[in-house]
């Protein structure tokens, strides 16, 4: 509640300070509005996503964002697909609440994984999708980690703790942590430090792993209420 | 016929008597003439021994100079008071731990004995003195001995100046003749070759000629009457006077009681580096190049013979630092070993402002780091960056469906402030490169395009502030809708933060100055940060809070400015607001919203945050170099519909007084304008390194203080008891041996070099040997006008006299860094006439930390700790068997000495000093 609270003060200054700048009339606030951000994390050299009956990225580069806003409209059907195989592509319908925000990570290689026979057993790709809101009892400054690594167990330590481990194209989800919080990733031997400060709206985020030119690499971006 | 007869016989034998009375009258007047004759002979070959004997004896004094000093170049000429009943006694000393056995006598006595034996024998020096003071007859003579109605030296003062008597024997063994001599220093006297009497009774500049130095002044009735030293000093062939020195002296007698005070000596002074200084524990440190020539450093700092660029000069002149005082890096401990950085790095630094201090150019010099463009370490003659703010207006929204273009562009402006006392000119090129992409719905995030802009023709008056608009750079910004129909849709970025993967970096900037770098913020590739610390913090634009809306005439600012850590913290300021913090660590810049009214331009901003009045720098710097005046402060703008460049102009002429700075851009004229280089020490307010920011970093606090030259050293730390917070270190202690900026004054000099390569200047006052009365000429009416708000403050000559008296109680003075010990007094503002400073509260001039430089650097070229013009005074005499003294003769000399490069057996290049005669008289 406290976390809503925050948000309408800031609409009311936002419109107070619409009213001194805006040209453009602000939208009809009756309209239906969702808010979705992506992170690329696949680990391919380009990926394709399309938004069913709205929008088609091409060629979105490893670890890209692409920004959330206020869409009028909470239905997301989501495609990703990546490069000549056609049949490589994952999907993913979201029915959002209305003004809710989620951030949707796609993951994997996009590489099919074959049975005995060589057929095609399943596709190591994925869509993910973290909501962003908080329930009433939920403790805010959380952390989301996502291995997008297809064949590679990430380990992960918060503020010092000990490693745990997170299976390739899993994650898990650290809450309540300290307003300053140093995560570190071992992958091997490579290890990544993750600094990370809560602080003001900023009271989520999600880290998610890939892997470019045989190099790991990670991608970051907060999580806003809507 | 008898009495014929007889008459015949008594007239012949009268005849034969006269005869006999002729002759023997003849032969009487002959052997008186040839006893005459003998006696005058024998007299003429005695004086002619007697002549030998002193002339020997001032071959003795040669060779015995020659011999004490040795290849020790940076020999010391000092003087010690044997008894109130007798003159002082000069000596030389070859090293600074006052032994026997580096030291030489300027007196005769058992010189062979001494010599020999005064490198074993702890008492060689106290038995060869106390020879002086036995007064029998047979031992010593008063060798300032009446010649007839006045003594040799002086007729005032102390009379008495006992030389041992040094016997020689003939080759059966007989003794047969004695010497005594003693030896003068000349260059502890007025000289009249060099100093002068000027009508000017304001001395200021940063170097006073010689002849600035008054031989005569009003009411100072011990020196030359003022209308004789007039005369003397109007006349174009000043050497028919000096034939007869006595004819500038209103009579005989004035002659007789002042003589002592002045000399006619032109022997070069030459400056070498001394043998080292004494530590505070009473070890003793030598310097590696001692006794070699001191380093010109205008030289080092401009001649490729010293590095074929300003880079690999500073890092010579780094190298002579540290080569001779290894700890001298380590006043910054923020760069000292074991905090993560190197404390060559601090002593380039230096170096690297003093090459750009001297060299005529306005390209920083630059030290090599990781990353490309290296750090633009020193400080040139060129404007500092106070304010950086970017502009962004959503020019234009065009596309349907989901595809959207938007236009978002970003201006750049850039306040400059120059600080110095002289117009600068030239062309800015300023880049600007953020980290945050324009969040817009739909949007790929990008990060903004670099923003890259010049502006030509900048010219800065001193003191002034001028804003400038540098690129312009336009944003696109594909979205999936029309965004402008939503306000919440409208262009953003979010806040950069240090060490948060979840926030966008700092921005960074890379500024030149005429092509070349001269400020920027750390770039990625550094040895000193975690690439997440560094940059610009910026908050955020746009969004709910600052829309920047569809329009392209609202605009919407990003701010900031150098600042400080916190004003209340009680570890002191840190970057002291101060925009000459080391360039490669920027602590810290400010961010600050478009609608705070302390937001100026055209002058400096008067922010009231939590970091107090950061560009207050005469509050900010009061416990650093202090600055009388803050600058001005600017004026505000309506940011939203105007832009910097139309705040109206604060700055006066007025304002030209009070710039804080002096930067020659030139040949230093005294080596005390070391006192005008940049001191990238990165220790806070009491002398501890601080660290800060996230990822922590020693470099944090910094800024607000030049060299030390002629100003008291910083008391740092002020305290001895180490912090015990682990963000803290302790700092040695600056104003101590070893670590002292004026060390750098036995090191470098501003002296042209000779065909020898020795640097070579007028005779200089030895502050060792020169007697209260010329020590007063030395500070008289010394001024300053390096703070043009008070150049008609005069040393008074009370306080001349005084200070004359505080340089001989300070005695002795090891090498020109010692001149430490005289300079609180000679700041003292109530010296002065008027007060200098015009506050009489203050223990220390309250002016512009140029102006207080200026007042010793004027007079450093003027003083030495050692002589190379003596006069020698020999007394040789002749001896009968008895012991009877049968001739005597007076042989007085002027000796120079000088340094030439040698040779030496394994190839190494040495400096020998010959003792060469000068002049000679002899009566």
């Amino acid at each position: 509640m406290k976390i809503f609270a925050h948000h309408f003060f800031v609409v009311v200054i936002g419109l107070a300070t619409l009213t001194l700048s805006a040209q453009d009339s602000p939208s009809d606030s009756t309209l239906p509005r969702s808010s979705v951000q992506f992170i690329n994390a696949a680990s391919v050299p380009s990926l394709d996503l399309e938004i069913k009956d709205f929008h088609r990225y091409e060629k979105l580069s490893p670890g890209a964002k692409i920004f959330g806003g206020h869409f009028d409209f909470t239905t997301w059907k989501l495609k990703a697909s990546a490069g000549m195989d056609e049949t490589a592509l994952v999907e993913k319908s979201l029915n959002k609440v209305a003004n809710t925000a989620s951030t949707v990570v796609v993951i994997g290689n996009f590489q099919w994984v074959l049975d005995e026979n060589g057929k095609k057993k399943n596709l190591q790709a994925a869509i993910l999708n973290f909501d962003h809101e908080l329930v009433a009892d939920e403790k805010p400054n959380s952390l989301t980690i996502v291995n997008g690594l297809v064949d590679k167990i990430l380990r992960i330590s918060i503020n010092e703790a000990e490693f745990q481990e997170l299976p390739p194209m899993s994650h898990k989800i650290w809450r309540g942590l300290p307003e300053g919080t140093e995560a570190r990733a071992l992958a091997g031997s490579k290890q990544i430090r993750l600094p990370v400060k809560f602080k003001g709206d900023l009271k989520a985020g999600i880290v998610a792993f890939y892997e470019r030119d045989g190099a790991i690499r990670f991608s970051a971006m907060p999580q806003s209420p809507f | 016929m008898f009495h014929a007869n007889l008459r015949k016989k008594a007239s012949a034998l009268v005849t034969t008597l006269l005869v006999i009375v002729v002759l023997s009258t003849i032969i009487v007047a002959f052997l008186q003439s040839m006893s005459l004759e003998r006696a005058v002979s024998r007299s003429m070959k005695n004086k002619y021994q007697a002549d030998l004997a002193a002339q020997a004896g001032a071959a003795m004094i040669r060779q015995s100079l020659n011999q004490a000093i040795g290849t020790n170049a940076g020999f010391l000429v000092l003087t010690t008071n044997l008894s109130s009943s007798l003159n002082n006694v000069y000596y030389i000393q070859t090293g600074t731990n006052p032994a026997a056995s580096t030291m030489l006598p300027l007196l005769s006595g058992n010189l062979t004995n001494y010599l020999s034996t005064r490198s074993s024998s702890n008492n060689a020096w106290a038995n060869y003195m106390a020879q002086a003071t036995n007064t029998n007859t047979s031992n010593a003579i008063n060798a300032n001995k009446l010649s007839g109605l006045y003594r040799i030296i002086a007729n005032s003062g102390t009379t008495n100046f006992n030389a041992p008597w040094i016997y020689f024997t003939n080759s059966i063994g007989e003794t047969n003749m004695r010497v005594a001599f003693f030896i003068v220093d000349e260059q502890s006297k007025l000289n009249l070759t060099q100093h002068g009497c000027s009508t000017n009774t304001n001395r200021a500049g940063w170097s006073n000629s010689p002849s600035l130095v008054p031989i005569a002044f009003a009411g100072k009735t011990n020196l030359l009457d003022t209308n004789s030293a007039f005369a003397f000093a109007s006349a174009t062939n000043k050497d028919s006077y000096i034939r007869n020195t006595a004819q500038i002296f209103t009579n005989r007698a004035d002659y007789e009681a002042k003589k002592h005070l002045y000399a006619f000596v032109s022997g070069p002074s030459q400056d070498f580096i001394p043998r080292g200084f004494t530590n505070t524990n009473g070890a003793f440190s030598n310097y590696a190049q001692a006794n070699l020539p001191k380093w010109n450093i205008n030289d080092c700092a401009t001649n490729t013979n010293f590095g074929a660029n300003s880079t690999i000069r500073a890092s010579n002149i780094a190298n002579i630092i540290n080569t001779n005082l290894p700890n001298f890096g380590k006043r910054d401990i923020a760069m000292s070993n074991g905090l993560g950085g190197n404390y060559f790095r601090y002593l380039e630094r230096i170096a690297a402002s003093i090459v750009d201090y001297i060299d005529t150019d306005t390209e920083v010099t630059i030290l090599s780091d990781a990353s490309p463009s290296g750090e633009p370490a020193g400080k040139e003659l060129a404007p500092l960056i106070t304010c950086i703010a970017e502009k962004y207006n959503w020019i234009s929204e065009t596309g349907s469906g989901s595809n959207w273009t938007n236009q978002i562009a970003q201006t750049v402006y850039v306040q400059l402030w120059n600080p110095y006392q002289t117009n600068i000119s030239g062309n800015l090129t300023f880049e600007l490169s953020s980290f945050r992409p324009i969040q817009m719905p739909g949007a790929v995030g990008t990060n903004m395009a670099t923003n890259t802009g010049t502006a030509n023709g900048i010219a800065l008056q001193p003191n002034e502030f001028k804003v400038y608009q540098l690129g312009v750079a336009t944003n696109f910004v594909n979205t999936t809708q029309k965004s402008s129909t939503n306000s919440a849709n409208y262009p953003k970025m979010t806040n950069s933060q240090s060490a948060n993967i979840l926030s966008p970096l700092h921005s960074r900037f890379e500024a030149k100055w005429n092509g070349g770098v001269f400020d920027r913020t750390p770039n990625l590739a550094t040895d000193f940060f975690d690439i997440l610390a560094p940059g610009l913090a910026k908050d955020s634009v746009g969004g709910s809070t600052t829309l920047i809306a569809l329009n392209g005439s609202t605009n919407r600012y990003s701010i900031n400015f150098p600042s400080i850590g916190s004003v209340t913290n009680a570890k002191g300021y840190r970057a002291v607001a101060d925009p000459r913090q080391n360039y490669i660590a920027p602590y810290n810049w400010e961010y600050a919203s478009q609608t705070n009214a302390g937001i100026l331009w055209n002058g400096r901003n008067n922010l009231a945050n939590s970091s107090g009045a950061p560009q207050d720098y005469g509050s900010t710097w009061a416990a650093r170099d202090f600055m009388r005046a803050s600058p001005y402060l600017g004026t505000s703008v309506n940011l939203n519909t105007s832009t910097p460049t139309n705040a109206s102009t604060v700055w006066t002429s007025a304002d030209t007084n009070n710039a804080p700075l002096y930067h020659r851009n030139g040949k230093m004229e005294s080596i005390g304008e070391l006192g005008n280089i940049y001191d990238p020490a990165q220790l806070n307010d009491v002398g501890f390194s601080t660290s800060g920011g996230s990822p922590s970093s020693w470099y944090a606090s910094g800024g607000g203080r030049t060299l030390r030259i002629g100003i008291q050293e910083f008391d740092y730390p002020n305290t001895n008891t180490p912090p015990t917070a682990s963000s803290e270190k302790i700092a040695p202690k600056w104003n101590s041996p070893g670590y002292r900026s004026t060390h750098l004054l036995d090191l470098f000099t501003v002296a042209q070099t000779n065909a020898n390569g020795v640097p070579t200047n007028a005779p200089k006052i030895n502050i060792n040997t020169a007697s209260q009365d010329v020590l007063t000429a030395l500070f008289y009416n010394l001024s300053q006008n390096a703070d043009p708000v008070f150049t008609n403050s005069v040393f008074t000559t009370n306080a001349a006299s005084n200070l004359a008296a505080l340089v001989i109680s300070n005695r002795p003075y090891y090498n020109l860094s010692d001149i430490y010990k005289i300079t609180p007094q000679l700041l003292n503002p109530t010296n002065f006439s008027p007060v200098l400073g015009a506050n009489a509260t203050t223990n220390i001039a309250a002016i512009n930390d140029a102006g207080r430089e200026q007042l010793l650097a004027a007079v450093l070229g003027l003083i030495d700790t050692q002589s190379r013009n003596l006069k020698a005074i020999v007394i040789g005499q002749v001896l009968g068997p008895q012991g009877k003294i049968l001739a005597e003769s007076v042989h007085e000399s002027i000796i120079t000495l000088d340094s030439y490069p040698y040779t030496n057996s394994p190839g190494n290049i040495e400096y020998r000093t010959r003792a060469k005669q000068d002049y000679f008289n002899k009566y």
